[in-house]
């Protein structure tokens, strides 16, 4: 059984997430810039010393109400949502935001943005497709010099490698504690539920590292300590599962699995692994070191070569005893979209069972999605 | 609306009816030289061709090809097939169309036209300087192929490269070089390479006259009938081909237009086409000509291939033709400025852009591209949703009776 400890520290990153912009506007009120962002690629480090708390803005679920006169209805929701954000002035306490080239319509999005939202320091960070050969290197590393000297003149200072490197260090240690929560999840079923696992990662997003670094070991050492002597919960064991895809930001996925008896292990998300998984060196130059971090990182389907993201999928579906993989596939996102059936098939050869499911960010259909879930959970227990 | 005579069926230039010769004997050779053990590469749009030429490595064009299998109504088997197959019916059809071909599985296949893709590529060509997509499809023809691929990366461009953007595909482009001697093993002849830049250039250059050409009024040739002459630009640049066909075409209209000889009996109304065309509905582009009303200028035909190549300074000039005045390629404020430019240039009276749900990288910003026309030219425009290969979902009379209405909509503004 859960003790009412637990359930408050549970909600403690959810707090983070729905007090996101009090924290914002708090950070603005003492002198600080606060900016949003599209994607993993964007060096956050680089925000962080030069006092900007950056956001990573992951859309909407609602309606959207003033994007569709501007964009077809035929890109994911992730732009689209973002867009109508922007529109309706939802994002208007942001003092600018960061675009990465990473697919197609994020790219188009940076020209829409620049039209139509256009606020403060609005950034096109140019990055190139191929982050493996010289060539891929040097123009990432123009991209990463090229971020930093627009973001000194917008600030009106420059950021010093003292300030990088004291940046590094406050996001190594968030990665860390992260990838601490993650094995911890993996090793100590059900110590840490999917929900807190996700939102634990969402939660980081969008607050001040510092602050959340502190929250993340405390709830680690908070579980660690009521498991020591809570022993394995009742009942039939969880089946464990590994998320693959774009990002997943309503945590009623994570919810309905649960429900269902299923644990989610791993995961290879934007919103999970693929955010924290890498280390930015710290005996280096600071400024290399950061884009040395983001070229070899666990790459994203919008870069090639892929064979390395592919590894990553099975190694960890090997190492966590993973039983059954669920794709959540935004719809319209080709990169992934384009990955999925190889993969896919990759998976499945290893005997492990697979469920797609369609996603446009929000979740709909909740009974539906919960029948198939439970269907597949049966499937991959009675296996 | 009033009809104007039918026009006869005929094209309205005789060289284009070499266009279909043309398009026959590149298949015809591509098959031979896989017979004779040549390397062939799978090819995307966009990418370094001269190059592959200059090596003796054909190309072949499996998005061309899914354009040549809409055109024949084999476009929604092969797009079933692929989505059985746990391909997305989201994803760009020409993808759809080559991935339902290559992992056909049973009975029913459609027979291929022009006894299909060389099959298997011997190496395979890609670049991001129309869409991610090419990247995304091409690596999963590797893992169906299992064989070597180059990539080609590009950024964006405000129309004009800058110089870092140029450097950066030129070095690249040295980098191809490298990686075509390693899979030929042969050394890089680059008088050969001058050479194939230099036809190339010429071609561009003929072409840029053509689309010129069309400008006046009348105009001498309407869209549907270019949509079939774009092959060899497509698929041969660098080569003797192209060259000799836009020359011969272009003393043609040279011809049609001193004489003031139109494609239609009377031009009423000159109509500009965004996107790529419907292929399995090009009747769509002369369907307006029995109204009076004809396409004169086409985004997807100007600004994809055939730009010039500066001479002067040949692999810094190829890099630049690459990712330079390609429509998809063009940042937004770009596109806006070049079709404000080309509507007047071409006398516009109003443009019809095909909302393509395959192809974001063609279709995001349309709507920019309406409102900026409206305000700053007052010109109107239409449109119209559909898919350049898959003919799921397209209401062809739908769109006919849209685009009566848009013409009706001209009219009305022309009697005021
Ligand atoms: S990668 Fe996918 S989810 Fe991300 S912006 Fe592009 S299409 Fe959307
Ligand atoms: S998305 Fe557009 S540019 Fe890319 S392959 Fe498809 S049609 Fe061509």
């Amino acid at each position: 059984m859960e003790s009412e400890e637990d359930i408050k520290m549970e909600g403690q990153f959810r707090e983070l997430i729905v007090r996101q912009r009090e924290m914002a506007d708090e950070w603005k009120s003492a002198g600080g810039k606060v900016v949003g962002h599209f994607c993993n690629y964007v060096p956050e480090e680089i925000l962080h010393a030069g006092g900007v708390l950056s956001i990573r803005i992951l859309g909407s679920h609602g309606h959207i109400a003033r994007a569709d006169a501007h964009v077809q209805t035929y890109v994911c929701k992730l732009i689209r949502s973002s867009l109508d954000m922007g529109l309706v002035g939802e994002l208007d306490y942001l003092d600018g935001v960061i675009i990465p080239y990473t697919c197609d319509g994020m790219r188009l999005l940076f020209d829409l943005w620049t039209k139509n939202v256009k606020q403060g320091f609005v950034h096109l960070l140019d990055l190139p497709l191929i982050v493996k050969g010289d060539i891929g290197r040097n123009r990432f590393e123009g991209a990463v010099i090229q971020l930093k000297k627009s973001l000194e003149d917008y600030l009106g200072k420059s950021i010093s490698e003292e300030a990088l490197s004291i940046s590094i260090r406050v996001y190594n240690e968030n990665r860390a504690l992260l990838r601490e929560l993650y094995n911890l999840r993996r090793n100590v079923g059900g110590m840490i539920s999917n929900i807190e696992s996700l939102e634990a990662v969402l939660s980081s997003l969008t607050s001040p590292k510092e602050l959340h670094s502190d929250l993340l070991r405390r709830t680690i050492l908070e579980r660690s300590k009521s498991t020591a002597h809570d022993e394995a919960a009742p009942g039939a064991p969880m089946v464990r599962l590994h998320v693959s895809g774009s990002l997943v930001t309503d945590s009623r996925y994570y919810q309905i699995i649960e429900d269902c008896g299923g644990l989610v292990v791993s995961d290879d998300l934007c919103t999970g692994t693929r955010y924290y998984w890498d280390d930015v060196k710290e005996d280096t130059h600071p400024l290399k070191a950061i884009t040395n971090r983001y070229l070899d990182k666990l790459p994203c389907p919008c870069k090639s070569p892929s064979e390395e993201r592919y590894q990553f999928v099975l190694d960890s579906l090997r190492q966590d005893d993973v039983q059954g993989v669920i794709f959540v596939l935004e719809r319209y996102c080709d990169p992934h979209l384009y990955d999925y059936p190889f993969l896919r098939k990759k998976v499945e050869s290893m005997g492990i069972p697979v469920l797609q499911i369609d996603a446009e960010l929000g979740l709909s259909g909740v009974e539906q999605l919960r029948t198939r879930i439970q269907a597949f959970i049966e499937i991959v227990r009675g296996g | 609306m009033d009809k104007i005579k039918p026009r006869q069926s005929k094209r309205a230039l005789e060289t284009s009816y070499e266009a279909a010769q043309i398009l026959r004997a590149y298949w015809s050779d591509i098959h031979s030289a896989k017979e004779m053990g040549k390397p062939i590469a799978w090819a995307s749009g966009v990418v370094p061709t001269e190059l592959l030429y200059a090596f003796d490595i054909l190309p072949a064009y499996p998005e061309n090809y899914g354009a040549v299998c809409a055109s024949k109504d084999l476009a929604l088997p092969l797009c079933q097939m692929a989505m059985s197959k746990g391909f997305s019916t989201d994803l760009c059809s020409y993808a759809l169309i080559n991935f339902g071909d290559i992992f056909w599985e049973g009975p029913g296949k459609p027979e291929m036209p022009f006894g299909g893709l060389p099959a298997p590529p011997d190496l395979l060509i890609t670049t991001r300087i129309p869409c991610l997509v090419q990247i995304k499809w091409w690596e999963v023809i590797r893992e169906r192929y299992n064989c070597p691929m180059i990539v080609l990366d590009a950024p964006m461009t405000d129309g004009q490269a800058t110089k870092e953007q140029i450097d950066y595909v030129a070095d690249q482009l040295k980098q191809v070089i490298v990686q075509l001697q390693d899979f030929t093993h042969s050394r890089f002849n680059e008088a050969r390479f001058l050479k194939a830049l230099t036809l190339s250039d010429q071609a561009g250059a003929c072409w840029h006259e053509i689309t010129d050409l069309r400008g006046a009024v009348p105009c001498p040739v309407g869209s549907r009938e270019m949509c079939g002459n774009v092959f060899p630009l497509v698929a041969q640049l660098g080569t003797q081909i192209p060259v000799d066909f836009y020359r011969k075409l272009r003393a043609e209209l040279e011809r049609k237009v001193a004489a003031k000889t139109g494609a239609i009996p009377v031009e009423r109304f000159r109509l500009m086409f965004d996107n790529i065309p419907l292929w399995y509905n090009l009747e769509l582009l002369s369907y307006v000509e029995q109204f009076g009303a004809i396409f004169v200028f086409e985004t997807y035909l100007r600004y994809v291939w055939g730009g010039r190549i500066n001479m002067s300074d040949p692999y810094r000039g190829y890099a630049e033709k690459l990712m330079s005045d390609v429509w998809l390629n063009m940042s937004l404020e770009q596109r806006i400025k070049t079709l404000i430019r080309d509507v007047r240039k071409y006398k516009i009276d109003g443009v019809v852009f095909h909302s393509n749900r395959s192809c974001k990288r063609f279709s995001l910003g349309q709507y920019e591209l309406k409102e900026a026309l409206e305000q700053e030219l007052g010109i109107p425009s239409l449109i119209i949703e559909a898919d350049h290969s898959n003919p799921g979902g397209y209401s062809e009379s739908q769109t006919k009776l849209r685009i009566d209405a848009f013409l009706e909509l001209l009219e009305e503004r022309r009697r005021c």
